[in-house]
């Protein structure tokens, strides 16, 4: 809006004195809600309810009109997300938002303000139930024809103003519409479930592609089987690094296993000669025990590392120990427990934990059998002495 | 539908229009105030402009400050008011969203002046605090709801076979009281 000199002197003194924006500097105290760099929104001293609000611009404009088409466009679509946080924090369902444009219709302020009042029944509010009133039908009639004529023209004109504008906000704020290839597969990365589903279940994931609005969006200038196949790639990758220190241990545990076994090879001329024929069968009969229990062992320490497992998932213990069909069942459907359970032997799990059991309960009664006999002595010296 | 505004929407009523466009209507009230009263509602049957996308209420909001600078001008008024009816409670005449603009003039028998309350301390800080958060939360919202969602699904299927093992091991459970 272009002011004569007289206005612009006019405004500049409304500027010095208005209390609104000293508030806005800061130098009046005041209880904001919002903030950003265009508008501020404050509790107002004087509510028609808890939670009355006031929106105004940062920059001084007497009434609506005069605002600049930016601040207004941004203005209309925080009002809305300010409205929601009202209601939301004052517990309501409806609220007035009200403009007053001149002293006449109501405006106490100089500095353009627009009210957020929420409503609730039964409060005193009255004076927003508008009545009937007297009205010259001849008058009327002309301003339905005069507004019908000019009201298209001048929001033609005002579409011709700003459209570009109306356009770069909708895609500021709006979130980011499209991603590039990099960007998706650091997103899928991150997403576990879904990584795991692309990885397993790749059909599956495409079905649901053209379904669920959230992936149609990030999957929309990416081609899909290229993302499956790379992302397919990686997980081989990742789970082959994962796996190589496991087969070195088994492998060390086997060339250990062998060695025992090569140290003493049987040489026909020893078992020729009968009293030595003895130490060398008993030689024998002693590694092969050996090998027995090496090979035990190394089964236990797998065990081991299930009784970990298992101390942390009291739900999956009970299961193996005495409901074996019902946790096989459960291995067949859920894809963690298959990558624990892969390649286990579950009859001799569970007999490894039972034995485990059998022992921590042995060691548990010895330590109460030792403190029942305790407390007998001591009863019985109390007693003589 | 039972919806005055949606008959009007649809052609089944008359009104006096003055504007329409494929997003909203504005038209002169059937009930008006004072001279010079115009109602502007969506095309799109809400209760609340949170229902709205935001380029709808850009539009709605251009299209109430328009109108009110031609009443303004065309009917000699002294001042103009914009109120939106936005929810429930608000003695909105109508079931359905509407901002409605008055031209005001001296003496006109309408008066918006609210009885001012004098709200103790603590409870404006209460209401401060509760309101502020709420407001700020909204700008990050938006980014964060995208990707949690889709988390969401796949927790939810895992969760749906833990509660049927939980239910086993209880009914197991009293299988073995004597």
């Amino acid at each position: 809006m272009q002011f004569t000199p007289e206005q612009q002197q006019a405004l500049e003194a409304q500027k010095a004195n208005c209390p609104f924006c000293k508030i806005i500097k800061g130098e009046i105290p005041s209880k904001k809600i919002y903030e950003d760099d265009k508008i501020i929104a404050v509790l107002d001293i004087n509510p028609a309810f808890k939670g009355h609000t006031l929106v105004m611009p940062k920059e001084h404009y007497p009434i609506l009109p005069l605002l600049p088409q930016e601040t207004f466009q941004h203005l209309a679509v925080k009002i809305k997300e300010i409205s929601k946080a009202v209601k939301e924090g004052v517990l309501v369902f409806g609220d007035m938002i009200f403009v007053a444009n001149g002293v006449v219709a109501g405006q106490q302020s100089q500095h353009f303000l627009l009210h957020i009042i929420p409503r609730e029944k039964n409060d005193d509010i009255d004076v927003f139930e508008l009545k009937k009133g007297e009205i010259d039908a001849v008058k009327e009639e002309e301003l339905y024809k005069v507004l019908k004529n000019n009201l298209p023209l001048m929001l033609k004109t005002t579409y011709a103003k700003f459209p570009l504008q109306q356009q770069q906000q909708k895609t500021s704020s709006l979130p980011p519409t499209s991603y590039a290839k990099e960007e998706v597969l650091a997103i899928i990365d991150k997403n576990i479930p879904l990584k795991r589903l692309i990885v397993e279940n790749s059909e599956q994931f495409k079905a649901l592609a053209q379904t669920n609005p959230q992936l149609q969006m990030l999957l929309k200038n990416v081609v899909l089987d290229e993302i499956i196949a790379i992302i397919q790639k990686k997980e081989v990758k990742d789970v082959q690094k994962q796996s190589k220190p496991i087969i070195k241990e088994a492998e060390i545990v086997q060339e250990q296993q062998q060695s025992q076994f090569s140290q003493s090879p049987i040489q026909p001329s020893i078992i020729s000669q009968k009293p030595a024929q003895m130490d060398v069968f008993k030689e024998l009969e002693e590694n092969f025990k050996k090998k027995q229990l090496s090979e035990q062992e190394a089964e236990e320490k797998v065990y081991e590392d299930f009784m970990e497992v298992l101390a942390i998932n009291p739900k999956l213990k009970y299961l193996l120990l005495y409901d074996m069909p019902l946790l096989k069942e459960k291995i067949a459907k859920i894809a963690e427990l298959q990558d624990i359970f892969k390649d286990v032997d579950l009859a001799k799990l569970k007999e490894y934990v039972e034995k485990k059991e059998a022992e921590d309960n042995n060691q548990k009664n010895n330590e109460n059998n030792d403190t029942a006999t305790n407390d007998d002595e001591n009863n019985l010296i109390s007693r003589i002495g | 539908m039972d919806c005055k505004l949606c008959k009007i929407k649809e052609g089944k009523l008359k009104a006096k229009i003055v504007y329409e466009d494929a997003i909203v209507i504005a038209m002169l009230s059937d009930n008006p105030a004072a001279l010079g009263h115009v109602e502007i509602f969506p095309k799109q049957h809400v209760d609340t402009i949170e229902a709205l996308q935001d380029i709808v209420v850009q539009q709605l909001f251009t299209v109430a400050n328009t109108t009110a600078s031609a009443l303004f001008e065309a009917s000699g008024a002294q001042g103009t008011n914009i109120v939106m009816f936005n929810g429930d409670n608000t003695n909105n005449p109508y079931p359905h969203l509407v901002c409605m603009i008055l031209s005001r003039r001296e003496n006109d028998g309408i008066n918006f002046q609210w009885k001012p309350k004098q709200l103790q301390p603590e409870e404006m800080d209460a209401v401060q605090s509760k309101i502020r958060d709420k407001a700020f939360m909204a700008e990050h919202h938006e980014k964060e709801k995208k990707e949690p969602k889709k988390e969401e699904e796949h927790k939810k299927q895992e969760e749906e076979v833990i509660t049927i093992e939980e239910e086993n091991y209880q009914v197991k459970q009293l299988d073995r009281l004597p």
